[in-house]
């Protein structure tokens, strides 16, 4: 009976809520530290921007530029094509599709970077042949 | 005629545990509609009002939401007698879902419909002190809601988008004007292969089940009740170009309803869930929901 009532009090115990702030800024220069993002077999950097940092209900845009690890001044187009999805691994599912388009040589605008919820987030920019991704990088954020 | 009030108030509790929503998209589990009365049949209306009011991280940090992120669900149930001990239900959802913001708007839609057979198991055909009448049932999920993988924006997802099957127990007693209720749940979804822009692969959802328990007391025709469910979900693992293991989902909701007897076997029900204030959630969205419920029930 002292058992019953021990985990049925256990059960019904209150919740603990642990709220925490924005932490945009620290996501923002994370975000854009040079050559954070690099990919193994085109031997090029990833450098974004972004152009509007997207909160819980704003739709953000960030520009891409690719170019080699020593040299950030010339862009290089990437073989493959750049591709950005938002992945929400503890969910296990997406956000709306992000609109990557094409500017000029290696660089590239990201747009409709849409996140459906807050919480931690995988930007995932993948460079794909066809429907077929052969290489990846990932980058934590935190709507 | 007391007695009798009490027993038709008290065959409406399990209207208080189908407000249990899910708190985003369709990813929880539909509680059936049970006939636990000695009725025939009976049919339920309700008006489900959810806000999502928190988001929980996989390491439980919460963060409110400063955006309103709304859904109202209508919903029609019914059940009905078709053998001594065996019954059949069916549960058919309209969702209509409402976010602010740059990518904000309104959708609506059908959501998952489920049904269940039923069968009375533990009877209550003479007065024991401390056993329960119980009836188990088998559920089956169908998925006619839009899942949030075949969602473009996350907003017109209006169900879990999975064929499930599910199997549970509800069990209920009455002691004079106390009754007690509680429910154990198991779930099942089946894996589904999705491609479109974002999925190219296999989503795996896995099982889930819930434990809700639940008590009231009763005045004449009015009833006053609250009710505890505890959810858990498995990860949802994805396979493909964008591959994720998922992390284990789990929530509970504090219920309080209101019950009052209408004449000729009808029930208004008025009931408040929260999800922000029992147990330790983890990767959910938390919402707190209104519900009002219109039940009528047909005599054997």
């Amino acid at each position: 009976m002292r058992l019953t009532l021990l985990c049925l009090l256990l059960l019904i115990s209150c919740a603990d809520p642990n709220y925490v702030s924005d932490n945009l800024e620290k996501n923002r220069d994370q975000l854009e530290a040079e050559c954070a993002l690099f990919f193994q077999e085109e031997q090029l950097c990833l450098t974004t921007k972004w152009v509007k940092f997207p909160t819980e209900s704003e739709v953000g845009q960030f520009t891409m530029h690719f170019h080699e690890k020593d040299r950030p001044d010339i862009l290089i187009n990437p073989k493959l094509t750049p591709h950005v999805v938002l992945w929400m691994p503890s969910m296990g599912h997406g956000s709306s599709p992000v609109n990557v388009e094409y500017v000029s040589e290696g660089f590239f605008n990201a747009q409709d970077v849409y996140f459906i919820m807050p919480g931690p987030w995988d930007i995932r920019y993948q460079l794909k042949e066809g429907n077929r991704v052969v290489e990846e990088v990932i980058q934590k954020i935190t709507i | 005629m007391r007695k009798l009030f009490r027993k038709l108030l008290f065959s409406s509790i399990l209207l208080s545990q189908q407000a249990i929503a899910a708190p985003c998209c369709g990813a929880g589990f539909t509680v059936p509609s049970i006939i636990t009365s000695e009725d025939k049949a009976q049919l339920a209306l309700s008006f489900n009002h959810a806000k999502i009011h928190a988001d929980v991280s996989p390491d439980g940090e919460w963060r409110e939401r400063k955006s309103s992120d709304l859904s109202r669900t209508f919903k029609i149930e019914g059940a009905h007698v078709f053998a001594d001990r065996f019954q059949a239900g069916l549960s058919v959802p309209y969702i209509l879902r409402e976010r602010d913001g740059d990518a904000g708007g309104e959708a609506q839609g059908l959501g998952d419909l489920a049904g269940q057979v039923g069968y009375e198991f533990l009877p209550e055909w003479d007065y024991n002190p401390y056993r329960p009448k119980g009836i188990s049932y088998l559920s089956i999920i169908a998925p006619t809601g839009r899942s949030l993988y075949e969602s473009s924006d996350g907003l017109d997802a209006r169900g879990r988008g999975f064929w499930g099957l599910g199997s549970g127990i509800v069990l209920t007693k009455a002691w004079g004007p106390w009754d007690a209720n509680a429910l154990v749940e198991w779930h099942y979804f089946f894996p589904k292969n999705v491609n479109n822009q974002t999925y190219d692969g296999e989503v795996r959802p896995g099982h889930g089940g819930s434990f809700a328990m639940g008590g009231g007391y009763n005045w004449e025709k009015l009833r006053i009740g609250a009710l505890i469910n505890w959810q858990y979900e498995a990860p949802t693992d994805v396979k493909g170009s964008n591959s994720s293991e998922g992390a284990v989902k789990r929530l509970a909701t504090g219920s309080m309803l209101i019950s009052y007897l209408l004449p000729n076997n009808q029930s208004l029900i008025l009931s408040y869930a929260d999800q922000t204030i029992f147990g330790s959630p983890t990767n959910s969205s938390l919402s707190k929901s209104l519900t009002v419920f219109y039940q009528k029930r047909w005599a054997r």
